[in-house]
This record gives C-alpha cells, structure tokens and sequence, in this order.
C-alpha cells in the first residue's frame, strides 16, 4: 500500500533523490531549489543515504563536480534554479555532450534583473537547447514521479544524456499537496543499479573525457546527439509503462486533456494547466469544446505527436511563462507552431505571455484567451499574435 | 573517418596514448633548432616544454619531435647555452632551419623571436 502524505514539491523531489539512492550529489542553494537540498542533506546526515555530498562554492563548481561525479561512474543528482542555472550554463552542454546522466531538478524561477524570485519559465527555457532531456511537472506527485523516471530515462543505455526536471517555483516547490510515495523497495526495484558505460574509476579500462573535436568529426558528434534524442520518446514511454505498473499512475510525452473532439484549445506548462484544466470544465458544462495540451516531455520536442494532437483544432492558444524577446514569440509557441507547420490543416494559432516573475495567473485569464479563441474559431480575425496577459497599462 | 553512427558516445576515448596519432607540428611558426655543441645536457628544454617534444636517449638529450613541436620557443628562452652560446634557436618557419621571408614588420613576431633567442632580422644567426 502506498503512502499519502502532504508535501512541497520540493521535499518530494527530495524523497525521490532519497529513493534513487544518489551516489554523488554536489549542489549551491538558491531560491527556490534550496529547501530541495536542505532535505536531501538532512537525510545524508541521519544515514538514510549513502551519498557523498559536495558542497560547491557555485553553481558552476557544483555542475562541474556532478560531471566529475557522472564521469567517474557515480549516480549523480543536483537542484537550482534561476540565477543558478544561468551560471551553470557552461557547464550543461558539457554534461549532455559527454553523455552523462545528471539527473537535476529545477524550481523555475524568473531571471534577473530585476532582481526576482517568483516562478517563471525564463530560466530552464534559457537552457532548452544545451542538450539535456526536459521534463516539466504540473504539481508535486508529477515533480516526485518525473525525477524518479528522470534516472531511468537518464540512464538508459540508449540514451545516457542528462534530465532536467522543472517544477514550478513556490507554485509548486513550496506548496503542500497530497502526495503519493512510492515504497523504499519498490522505487529501489523501478530505478534499479546504474553501471556507467566508461567509467573513470574502472582503471582496468582507462578512459579519456573531454576531448577535442575539430571541423573534420565535431558536426558527426552532433548528428549522433541530435539522433539519440530522437530515441528518447520511445525509452520514456517504456520508462511510463513500468512505473505505471508499481505506481498506478500514468505518464505520456504530454497530456491530452479533454481535446480529441475539441475545437479549441490551449497550450500550457507546469501549475498553470492546472487551472487551466478547471476552466476548460467550466466552458464544457456550458457546451463549448475545448481542450487542453500540457506538454511533459519539452526537449526532445515531440513533434509529430503534438501535431497530431493538434492539428484538428480552429484556434489554439500557447501559453508562455517566459518570453523570446525582440519582436519574436515565446519559445512554447514557437515548438507548437513549427509542430503544426507541415500540417496542411492546421489551427489558428496566437500566443500569450502570462505569469512572469511569480504573477499569478488567474482564472479570468485564462476565460479571457478561451472567449478570444471561440471568436477566432468562428471567424473573427486574430488581433494580436503575440500578446501580454495580467500586465498593467 | 568515421560516420556518425560509429563514434564513441560523449567522444570518450577509450585507447589510452591516442595522442600520438593527432600530430600537432603543423600548427608551428617558429621552428627550434638545437646545436649539439652548445648544449650542457642541463635537460631544462625537456623539462620546461609543454608537450614532450625533447627527445632523450640513455639520459641525453637527443632531437626535437617535430611531429608534435608547436614552436612556442619557451625552450629556448631557458637554455643556458654554453659560453653565451644558445643550443637552442628558434628561426621563422615551419619546417626547415632556414628562415623563412620574414613577414612584415610586425613587431609581435620580432619580439617573440628575440624572447625566444632567436635570430631577429637585424642580428646573425645563431646568435
């Protein structure tokens, strides 16, 4: 029987670390991730883990030591966000390029300046393209679940790439929800043993990291990422199918919600869907098809299947927490949009930027971009493609 | 070369000592060439080069690898040389011993030369 218990989402992330029995975990507090740490910490001081904890002096040190780490054959896992994750930069497309499974959770959270905590996506959204494996998580049980999928997936023989799982800041990170646990035994049995492919510490096999790749192979390293990506819907849906069967929970590359027979729809990350999951209830009880679309499995994009998804829509509008500044659109919008692009039907399409900085996004909000799509749906010309929501002035 | 399909995940290399087979001489400007007779054995162009481009023979100083010497010419601003005479020189040019058309008047290369104990366009050499 498994247990029920009230949560953050970040002790959540923690118990999962717990249960994955990281080997090494090197990490530097910030907000909104810091109580992540606080927690794990703690259990390594009390013997519940037999992890080496490296307390870095940055962000930057501490990604370093977790490639150190994953390249010396360790289970590896750390936590940041925001201005923790920028100063990571470097470092992550080290960890994917060196295809090593680091599993991190990060508490979105928006980027200076100003200087701001509240949850938005500008952060993970800044790094989408560095090679890592995205996961995102509407609430605490799905920010629990991904991270303990998150290992598996990491280290999948097939794949051996490094995940992201990001939970809303405070939103989620901070709130106390109903969380379901999964059991010592049966979470150690579903992530089982990790046995790292070149390990620096088998000194029989002696092995060289961090090489250089000139113009004549670097492109062929590329190709090779960009194709084991494209493995990693297939491993997570597998991944999906196992930790159903100890969970009973099930997980897709997004979620589909009430959006087969719909007309229009929406497109959100994270807590947001969840409200929005309310109000698309409401607009059903007074006749009006829509639906909704909350991407799980953001890089590898999975494009087909989101068009698929989507495609038979009239109106479809993308939420984004964060923004591509310079006239462009918000970078969900713009994987939407080049989902659909080879798709001879498709919906019409506008993009909303919502909720940056920790502003809340509130139900009439979301009535307000459901009203425009029904206008849309029937005819009406789009007023603005892209536009702010809940801003003054 | 191989395909992408072939590569090892992550560039791990696996085959300790690949190195060798990535020859790097041919980055060199400056070439150093080492006078036997005014060489003390004192061994600190072995000990000072960045790579291992001083090869030795029963304790000895022996020829330059010039597949892997990139000519940063720091051996021959440590030689002490004999009688004020350097065993090391470094001349411009990737090859041969000879300079090279100097090129231009760039005072950078003109001043590495000189740092590095080689024969700048206004002194003999060997100097």
């Amino acid at each position: 029987m498994t247990k029920m218990v009230a949560a953050t989402g970040n002790e959540a992330i923690a118990h999962a670390m717990r249960l994955a029995k990281v080997d090494v975990c090197s990490a530097y507090p910030i907000t909104p991730a810091t109580e992540i740490m606080q927690r794990f910490t703690a259990f390594a001081a009390d013997g519940e883990v037999q992890t080496e904890v490296l307390l870095a002096e940055s962000e930057h040190s501490a990604m370093s030591a977790c490639i150190g780490a994953a390249a010396a054959g360790g289970r590896v896992a750390t936590a940041t966000s925001s201005q923790g994750l920028a100063l990571m930069w470097e470092m992550l497309p080290i960890a994917s390029g060196q295809r090593l499974p680091i599993v991190m959770a990060v508490c979105n959270r928006a980027i200076s300046a100003p200087v701001n905590i509240g949850c938005d996506h500008s952060d993970s959204m800044g790094t989408r393209d560095c090679g890592w494996i995205q996961l995102y998580s509407e609430n605490g049980q799905e920010a629990f679940d991904n991270m303990l999928m998150a290992f598996r997936i990491a280290e999948h023989p097939e794949i051996r790439m490094p995940v992201m799982v990001c939970q809303d800041g405070f939103i989620t990170s901070h709130s106390i929800a109903n969380i379901q646990w999964l059991e010592a035994d049966a979470a150690a049995t579903f992530v089982g043993s990790y046995r790292a492919s070149n390990p620096l510490l088998d000194i029989q096999r002696p092995a060289s990291y961090g090489q250089l790749a000139l113009s004549d192979t670097y492109m062929e390293y590329r190709k090779a990422h960009e194709a084991t990506m494209g493995k990693v819907p297939g491993v997570l849906r597998e991944v999906a199918a196992e930790f159903k069967a100890v969970s009973g929970r099930a997980y897709d590359l997004f979620e589909s919600y009430r959006l087969e027979d719909a007309e229009i729809g929406i497109v959100v990350l994270n807590s947001a869907a969840g409200t929005t999951k309310d109000i698309i209830d409401r607009y059903r009880d007074r006749g009006i098809k829509a639906g909704l679309l909350k991407p799980r499995l953001y890089r590898p994009f999975p494009y087909d299947e989101v068009a698929q998804a989507l495609k038979h829509l009239k109106a479809l509008a993308v939420l984004d927490r964060s923004d591509s500044f310079g006239g462009s659109f918000g970078p969900l919008y713009l994987d939407i949009a080049g989902a659909l692009s080879t798709c001879a039907q498709r919906p019409v399409m506008i993009n909303k930027i919502f909720g940056l900085g920790g502003r809340d996004y509130m139900p009439e909000q979301g009535e307000h971009v459901l009203d425009e799509l029904i206008q849309i749906a029937k005819g009406a010309p789009v007023k603005a493609a892209k536009e702010y929501i809940g801003v003054r002035g | 070369m191989k395909t992408w399909q072939e590569l090892n995940p992550g560039a791990v290399i696996t085959e300790p000592g690949s190195s060798r087979s990535f020859k790097t001489g041919s980055w060199r400007s400056y070439r150093p060439t080492w006078i036997e007779e005014n060489c003390c054995q004192c061994m600190l162009c072995w000990l000072y080069c960045p790579d291992m481009s001083v090869k030795t023979s029963e304790g000895k100083r022996g020829e330059f690898d010039y597949d892997f010497c990139k000519g940063c010419g720091i051996c021959a601003l440590e030689c002490p040389g004999k009688k004020g005479q350097k065993a090391i020189v470094m001349t411009e040019g990737v090859s041969g011993p000879e300079p090279d058309t100097p090129r231009g008047s760039a005072r950078g290369d003109e001043e590495r030369a000189e740092r590095a104990g080689g024969p700048p366009s206004s002194k003999k050499e060997g100097v």
